[in-house]
Parts: C-alpha cells; sequence; structure tokens
C-alpha cells in the first residue's frame, strides 16, 4: 500500500484517489477513494443532491492510471490524460461510497498509453472505459 | 496488394474519420507530419483498427515506425506479419 500524497504530483483539491492499494509498473494499479460529503464539488452537483461528477470518475481513473507509467523515480512525473475513447457511468456516486479504481494497460506506443478503467463499489461495477494517457518526454 | 493497400485506405479514413478519398491518398505518401497529417495518438488509434482488422499487432514505437510511414509500408508489414510475401 502507498501513502498518498507524496506519490501524487495533484494537490487539493485535485486529488482524486486516496491511496494506491496495489501497483505494478507498465501493467496496473488499484486506487482506492472515499468520498465524504465535504468533497468540493459536492457542494455544486448537485445542492441537496450531491452525486460524484462523471468527469471526475474520469479524472481519478487517469490519476490511478498514471502511477502505472512512472519509472519509479521521484519526483513523481505529470502525465496527461489525451483521450477518452469510450466511458461509461452506469451508478450515481454518492457521499459515503468507496471506489476501487483499477487501470489496467493495454498498450503504448512511444509517449501514448491506452488504460483500460473498471471502477468498483463493493464489487459492483459503477464505471468502466477506455482512456489514453500521455506522459511526455523528460 | 492493391486490395489490401484499398482495405487500408478505407480503414483510415473511416477509423481516423478523415476528410478525404482513397483515391485521393497516395501509396508513398508519408501518413503522419506533412503528408496526411496525422499524429501520435491517430497512430494509437490506427495499431488498434489494423490489429482488429487485419490481425497484425504493432505494439511499439518501433514496429510503428516501419510499419506506419505510408500505405506502401504498412501493406507490406501486414503481409509479412501475416507470413504472405515477404517485403520487397
Amino acid at each position: 500500500m502507498k501513502p498518498h500524497p507524496p506519490e501524487n504530483p495533484h494537490a487539493y483539491p485535485f486529488q482524486l484517489i486516496d491511496r494506491i492499494d496495489a501497483c505494478e509498473i507498465h501493467r496496473y494499479a488499484i486506487g482506492l477513494k472515499n468520498l465524504t460529503a465535504n468533497e468540493p464539488f459536492f457542494q455544486g452537483h448537485f445542492p441537496g443532491q450531491p452525486v460524484m461528477p462523471g468527469v471526475y470518475l474520469i479524472e481519478a481513473c487517469a490519476q490511478t492510471a498514471g502511477h502505472v507509467i512512472q519509472d519509479g523515480e521521484q519526483p513523481v512525473r505529470s502525465c496527461y490524460l489525451s483521450g477518452i475513447e469510450t466511458f461509461r457511468i452506469r451508478r450515481p456516486v454518492v457521499p459515503g461510497d468507496t471506489l476501487a479504481i483499477r487501470a489496467e494497460l493495454e498498450r503504448h506506443i512511444a509517449t501514448l498509453y491506452r488504460f483500460i478503467c473498471t471502477v468498483t463499489r463493493e464489487q459492483e461495477i459503477v464505471a468502466n472505459g477506455i482512456l489514453i494517457l500521455a506522459l511526455p518526454p523528460v | 496488394m492493391d486490395e489490401l493497400k484499398q482495405q487500408i485506405k478505407d480503414l483510415l479514413i473511416k477509423r481516423l474519420r478523415l476528410k478525404t478519398t482513397p483515391d485521393a491518398i497516395a501509396d508513398d505518401a508519408p501518413l503522419f507530419g506533412d503528408g496526411l497529417g496525422l499524429d501520435s495518438i491517430d497512430a494509437l488509434e490506427l495499431s488498434i483498427a489494423v490489429e482488429k482488422t487485419f490481425g497484425v499487432e504493432i505494439r511499439d514505437a518501433e514496429q510503428g515506425l516501419v510499419a506506419f510511414q505510408s500505405i506502401n509500408a504498412l501493406a507490406a508489414y501486414i503481409q509479412e506479419k501475416r507470413g504472405e510475401t515477404p517485403p520487397a
């Protein structure tokens, strides 16, 4: 289990995973996200009816995927979400939920990495899709 | 070989949503940069499309550099990997 931060290049209010539960470089990672009622995005999405925005689910997948393509050296390099090939949000995600986010590297060409991502809550798939990340050359 | 090249052009246009016709793509024109103007994210998408359509893997940058030079190069690469006619 990796604590988080400092393993992630993101900071408040944009840290969308709380820790990395498993990570094999260039294979896969599993990120964990606990949603509290205090998440900044719940204030406006929506007042009195909090639901995690779909784009934040995508970002949580991308942040998890980012750990897979690091070379293990510090500091952690920022990578960029550069493609959403497909993404489905199947269930609403609300305060109190714990999400397990799995990002599996499917292939890469040059600096582009294609991931199959699955977000589950108590074994139920709440979202899944295929994302592409770019790791800019040093 | 000509049929394969035609199939590749059709695939390129369809998968990458190019606003051109198969006849307008020269067999020896570069696919990237000054040629068709594709970029690296197109290369990734194309590698998936080639794998699904022709059953041939393009899994790394070195293979991609060879295969994605032109329509001619891609056709030769596919034939070679399928164990058909070796490239000229």
